[in-house]
């Protein structure tokens, strides 16, 4: 790694203006620092200095999860340092939005969930192998191609229609954004955006997938429960491993039948990517009805254009939402 | 809250800089900065910033402070390793994805890898050192002792932290949250059976495959030499030493065992090569001065610009640090361009042999005849410690501490490099992190710099290969491609036909045989021959042996074949195999194994049609021995110890133990009385451990030398009682003269003159004076059960049967540990393993232990570990066959349960649902 100077800011404030008052040339921002360090390690940032905020809470001793008392919904606030580990772990979650707890669990490993944390998972850089190497000088580096639309693309997005086929790193990005997730900011002139606002596909900016602006800093998000949420992933590999495809639901039931569904699949777009389609076939399925619940998904992936490789995704992503609805519903997966 | 702790006796007040608080204050003034550091109030409330120079740093690792300066940059794991003392927390994946690093923060189970030293600062940081309390293990190092829960020891601090952490959340995990647990964790060796094993007793529960008797040790208990496990109750009885766990496990589960990575020596300087980053390269452009321009940069050297694979050395950067050899390589900004290459076989193999007259005419009298095209991919070693040596050449002497299959090749290759006489060196190799095949290169290009810079430099110097180097260029087993052309009759006789295989040598000429036909059945006449294969050259890194080089592939093509056959027969599969089966016990071994897996709830194939369906498959093996020089002494001392010496290394195969356990029995002597010195240059030359070369090669050489010093020390007795030396004996510790023991083996011992007694033996290359020759090769079988999600196209193994002979077992436990890390890599292998290239550019694009996907807990069924008892005799191969067959067996089970055959490994979901939907079968 490149020689930084390492900044411990006591406040989000002191964070965001350590970003923005001009004494480093490239100062980033350091949470749990898994991707952080990974970047640096492989050349591909170089920062000269790191804000570390992984200990900074927005309004309390110790980054946590708490419900908010004066919202009328039941919210959720989740300060930006929380770990996977704790998300996955912590009771409420595991109550309100199963689908959230479930997502963290399945994301990266025992150690890695003990360190990386909530926003630190949201603004993750892709994992793209060809952004990944310093040789490949593609258009998230400024270059003038994306070397997957030619080459090894079984890992890449199936929606989007480039002109990078990244797929979205976050487990959790995707069930936040069916928890109508609203992430907190400082550092600029508003304070929230919605989650699903954090995110720009490639078509609007291809360096980075995020919208904060420079010397915003994100202290927490709040969310809304959905106790009838499930989230299923399909893996090569059951060990440590990055999904093929998920898909994680919210339900409305009535006596087994759905009357509302919202439905998110990840790792198949540069973005989470919402099933409008699949929550309107859902409605009035009754969740023990197979053959219905098989015709409701089954256009999950209506839209795609697979690369050479990854077709199976088109194959993967109804079965993975089917799962995940059966989940959600308290059913087994299959 | 932990930030909040005072800490004791540390200042770092002189490094402690403040920033301003408004955009206006951009830096304050050195006065403003001395003053605000020295009030509290301000320093509270304003942010540290530390670096970018060195800084004091003081970290607390197991209760005690640690107060160094380091580079802001500084990881916690080499701060843990390179600073303070800690070489427990292993380097492996370098990217927070194996576990190898794991240590606790605060009580949190971290990947050290991924955190900076001063991220721990204020912390508590608890290593593998801190468990055991002085001779005492921690209850879960004595479990993995107990079930030999390890092999090469190098994933074994990681992961024992990672069952502390587990078991401090969770006291009796059930085993899939057991396998959870440990998910982060990597194991090259294969052990995780009995890690669950472990892990399970460890918490208070019955072993898996365990009907009872279980015996638990307890926190303070002292470890035994002799530790029975209970839960292979088939495997009793037949062995040597059915209860001895390993005799180095000691060092290996407390972070002890000091492997060549670990060496850091004092002004130590370390290397690394500057390699092109594309299949075919060309260099246009570095600034070599600006890397010499980075601090603790000393040497840069560039030797080529031709790079002809990705990973190809064209140079390299000799620094003060691995920080500053890294920093010298991004600074040298080589920039390439990339030629046209090709990786895959199919990019220049040439059109498959013809058919000749003799072999057509077979094909046309057949009843049937199948013709298809059988793949595999590249699977690279990944040994967990890289490949790599550390050299401390002294001027006139040189110690040479290498990560090596063969310390005496490795010695060869070294006198020029270090510019000594080969006796003016040696060659050490205590421990070594996974070593199947790909260390056994000699020196290494790794070794041979590390000579020349220590030499050049006079101070010691480290060159190990980084993660993404070692995929790249240093080995690999081969792909392949078999085309298949065979005649079969409606009785399911095979008739032959024509076989043609291809391997991808990379830049090398050779070494892509594909064994088939592999000699286990009959077959007919099946024409292959000379021009029956080519080597095929690719822009990539060489292959190197690998764990029974040239045979997994070649079952796999031809037990796949043999399934489709039964299948298009209506044949089950088994009667297929017992019809054309060449070896006799190997037939029996069948028999066996069915019953073991349950072979009668396999269901025809293609019958099922449910989302999950389960398949059956099976496969065979076979491995020779080859004779090897050997030379073993064995050394009694008048204090009644035993010295068992030798040269070659133990890789996590037991040859230690093995040592130990043939010295003590061929003396007759306690066992807790015999140490082992071997792994060195310098003690009598031992073969190199490949091939499944070593146990039985060493056991005869080790006999031999226990029974020269067993008469020698007899005589002494003889001498002392007055007697006929032929008229005593010596065992169980005792000398006996006739069914009299007449003294202890100690207190003959206390008769010798001189300090010592030195028994000598040695075997030669072509097997004479083998004592414990055994017969014929090293038969097995396993047997597969698995489930296939139709819908995914995932595989989830349920339960594998392996059925092995070798000979006399030796060391039970590691003979079961032996097997079931063939089979784990044989499954890993069948299922997830392969490197990807780039076609474009020919790079390879998964250059890691993320994407080079390697088996984990959670990819691991029941694995039942049988040791061949019958008719067995004299020390036999065992290494190698168990994963000869275990990928053809998978094959051949996701064909019985999804109805069509997979013939590309690795059997990923996008492959299992292409067949499945008609595309390529």
């Amino acid at each position: 790694m490149n020689p930084f100077t390492l900044i411990r800011p006591k406040t989000f404030e002191q964070a965001s203006q350590a970003l923005t008052d001009r004494t480093y040339a490239l100062p980033m921002l350091k949470a749990g620092g898994m991707d952080l360090l990974d970047h640096m390690k492989e050349g591909l940032l170089a920062p000269d200095a790191l804000v570390d905020v992984r200990r900074l809470t927005h309004n309390s001793d110790a980054p946590g999860i708490r419900r908010m008392v004066s919202d009328g919904e039941g919210r959720i606030e989740v300060d930006a340092m929380v770990t996977l580990a704790e998300l996955a772990s912590n009771d409420l979650i595991k109550r309100e939005a199963p689908m959230l707890a479930a997502a963290a669990a399945s994301a990266a490993t025992p150690q890695v969930r003990n360190v990386a944390t909530l926003a630190g998972n949201l603004l993750q850089r892709p994992r793209c192998w060809y952004y990944r190497k310093e040789q490949f000088d593609c258009l998230k580096k400024g270059g003038d191609r994306c070397y997957a639309v030619e080459g090894e693309n079984k890992h890449h997005a199936i929606f989007g229609r480039g002109p990078c086929y990244i797929v979205h790193p976050s487990n959790i990005a995707p069930p936040l954004s069916l928890l109508d997730a609203r992430v907190h900011v400082i550092g600029s002139d508003r304070d929230t955006l919605k989650i699903t606002d954090l995110f720009h596909s490639p078509g609007e900016g291809v360096r980075d997938e995020h919208t904060l602006k420079q010397g915003e800093v994100v202290t927490h998000i709040s969310l809304r429960p959905e106790q009838t949420s499930g989230f299923y992933a399909i893996k090569e590999k059951q060990s440590f491993d990055w999904p093929l495809v998920f898909a994680c639901v919210a339900l409305r039931l009535s006596q087994g039948r759905i009357d509302s569904a919202r439905v998110c699949a990840g790792a198949v777009a540069p973005v989470p990517w919402p099933l409008p389609n699949v929550e309107q076939s859902l409605i009035g399925v009754h969740i023990d009805d197979d053959d219905d619940l098989h015709n409701a998904c089954a256009s999950a992936a209506d839209g795609a254009i697979p690369l050479a490789q990854n077709e199976y995704k088109v194959r993967l992503l109804p079965i993975a939402v089917r799962r995940a609805v059966r989940i959600a519903a308290g059913r087994p997966a299959l | 809250m932990a930030a909040d702790k005072p800490r004791a006796g540390v200042s770092r007040r002189s490094f402690i800089q403040t920033v301003g608080l408004s955009s206006a204050a951009g830096a304050l003034s050195a006065q403003a900065e001395a003053h605000a550091a020295a009030l509290p109030s301000l320093a509270e409330t304003t942010p540290v910033v530390l670096g970018p120079e060195p800084i004091g740093a003081s970290l607390r690792i197991n209760g005690r402070a640690f107060e160094r300066t380091i580079d802001p940059a500084t990881t916690l794991l080499e701060f843990l390793r390179v600073h303070s003392g800690h070489p427990g927390a292993k380097e492996v994946c370098d990217r927070g994805s194996c576990g190898g690093c794991s240590v606790e923060v605060d009580g949190k189970l971290v990947a050290s890898c991924m955190m900076l030293a001063l991220d721990a600062e204020e912390s508590e940081v608890t290593t593998i050192e801190d468990l055991a309390e002085g001779s005492t293990l921690d209850p879960i190092q004595a479990s993995f002792l107990r079930h030999d829960a390890l092999q090469c020891g190098y994933c074994t601090p990681g992961l024992i932290m990672a069952v502390r952490s587990l078991l401090a959340e969770n006291p009796k995990p059930t085993l899939e949250q057991i396998k959870a647990g440990l998910s982060g964790n990597l194991c090259r060796c294969g052990t995780y059976t009995n890690i669950f094993n472990a892990v399970l007793d460890a918490s208070g529960q019955e072993p898996i495959q365990d009907p009872g008797q279980a015996v638990t040790l307890n926190a303070g208990s002292s470890i035994p030499t002799d530790m029975p496990t209970s839960n292979r109750p088939m495997n009793l009885g037949s062995s040597m030493a059915d209860h001895t766990s390993r005799l180095d496990a000691v060092a290996k589960v407390t972070g002890s065992a000091i492997f060549s990575r670990d060496r850091v020596l004092d002004r130590m300087v370390y290397a690394s090569f500057v390699r092109c980053p594309f299949g075919k390269g060309l260099l246009v452009s570095s600034d070599k001065e600006a890397a010499l321009a980075i601090p603790g940069v000393l040497e840069v050297k560039l030797d080529s610009k031709d790079g002809l694979y990705h990973g190809h050395n064209v140079g390299h950067i000799v620094g003060e640090s691995k920080l500053a050899v890294h920093r010298g390589l991004r600074a040298l900004a080589a920039s390439w361009d990339a030629n046209p290459s090709a990786t895959a076989i199919t990019d220049r193999a040439s059109p498959p042999a013809e058919t000749d007259d003799t072999h057509q005419a077979i094909l046309d009298k057949a009843d049937h005849t199948l013709e298809a095209i059988y793949t595999t991919e590249v699977q690279t070693h990944s040994s967990l410690e890289t490949h790599g040596a550390v050299v401390d050449h002294r001027g006139d002497q040189a110690t040479v501490y290498a990560s090596t299959q063969g310390t005496g090749a490795a010695a060869d290759g070294l006198e020029d490099p270090l510019g000594l006489p080969r006796a003016s060196y040696e060659v050490i190799c205590e421990y070594i992190g996974g070593g199947f095949g790909s260390k056994l290169n000699g020196a290494g290009k790794e070794g041979i710099l590390a000579a020349r810079i220590s030499r050049k430099f006079g101070r010691p110097a480290s060159v190990f290969t980084a993660r993404d180097e070692d995929h790249l260029d240093t080995g690999n087993r081969p792909s392949s491609r078999t085309l298949v052309r065979i005649g079969y009759n409606n009785d399911g006789t095979i008739l032959g036909g024509q076989v043609h295989t291809w391997g991808g040598v990379g830049v090398a000429r050779r070494g892509g045989g594909v064994s088939i036909p592999t000699g286990h059945y009959t077959l007919g006449n099946v024409q292959k021959g000379r021009e029956g294969h080519e080597d095929v050259q690719l822009d990539a890194g060489a292959p190197r042996p690998f764990r029974a080089p040239g045979r997994p592939q070649a079952v796999f093509t031809e037990e796949l074949m043999l399934d489709e056959i039964a299948a298009s027969l209506d044949l089950d599969p088994l009667a297929l195999r017992l019809k054309i089966e060449n070896a006799n016990d190997r037939r029996e071994m069948f028999e066996q194994g069915a019953a073991l897996i349950g072979w009668d709830d396999r269901k025809p194939t293609g019958e099922q049609s449910c989302p999950l369906r389960r398949g059956f498959g099976l496969g065979a093996s076979s491995w020779g021995r080859f004779p090897a020089q050997t030379a073993a002494e064995v050394v009694l001392y008048r204090d009644g110890s035993v010295e068992a010496r030798t040269g070659t290394q133990d890789i996590g195969t037991g040859t230690h133990t093995v040592a130990a356990i043939i010295a003590s029995n061929s003396l007759g002597a306690p066992l807790d009385q015999v140490r082992v010195a071997i792994g060195r240059s310098s003690l009598p030359p031992g073969p190199g451990s490949g091939g499944s070369m070593t146990a039985h090669n060493l056991s005869p050489a080790m006999t031999l030398a226990a029974q020269d010093a067993r008469l020698a020390l007899l005589s002494l007795a003889a001498e002392h009682l007055d007697a006929d030396a032929e008229a005593l004996d010596m065992r169980e510790g005792q000398v006996w003269q006739g069914d009299k023991p007449v003294m202890t083996f100690a207190e003959a011992c206390s008769l010798m003159t001189e300090d010592s007694i030195t028994g000598r033996g040695e075997t030669s290359r072509r097997g004479a004076q083998q004592p414990q020759l055994g017969e014929g090769s090293s038969n097995g079988v396993q047997f597969v059960d698995l489930t296939v999600d139709s819908e995914t196209g995932v595989v989830r193994l349920n339960r594998i049967v392996a059925v092995q002979s070798c000979g006399r077992v030796v060391c039970r436990k590691t003979a079961e540990s032996q097997v079931i890390g063939g089979v784990i890599q044989g499954l890993s292998y069948a299922l997830f393993e392969q490197k990807i290239h780039d076609k474009a550019t020919g790079a390879m694009v998964n250059a890691n232990l993320e994407e080079y996907k390697i088996a984990g807990a959670r990819d691991i069924p029941d694995i039942v570990p049988v040791l061949w008892p019958k008719g067995q005799t004299g020390v036999r191969s065992l290494g190698e066959p168990v994963t000869i067959p275990t990928a053809g067996a998978i094959a051949c089970a996701v064909f019985n349960a999804i109805g069509r055959p997979v013939r590309s490994l690795p059997i990923t979901p996008d492959r299992v649902l292409e067949t499945l939907n008609g595309g390529k079968s």
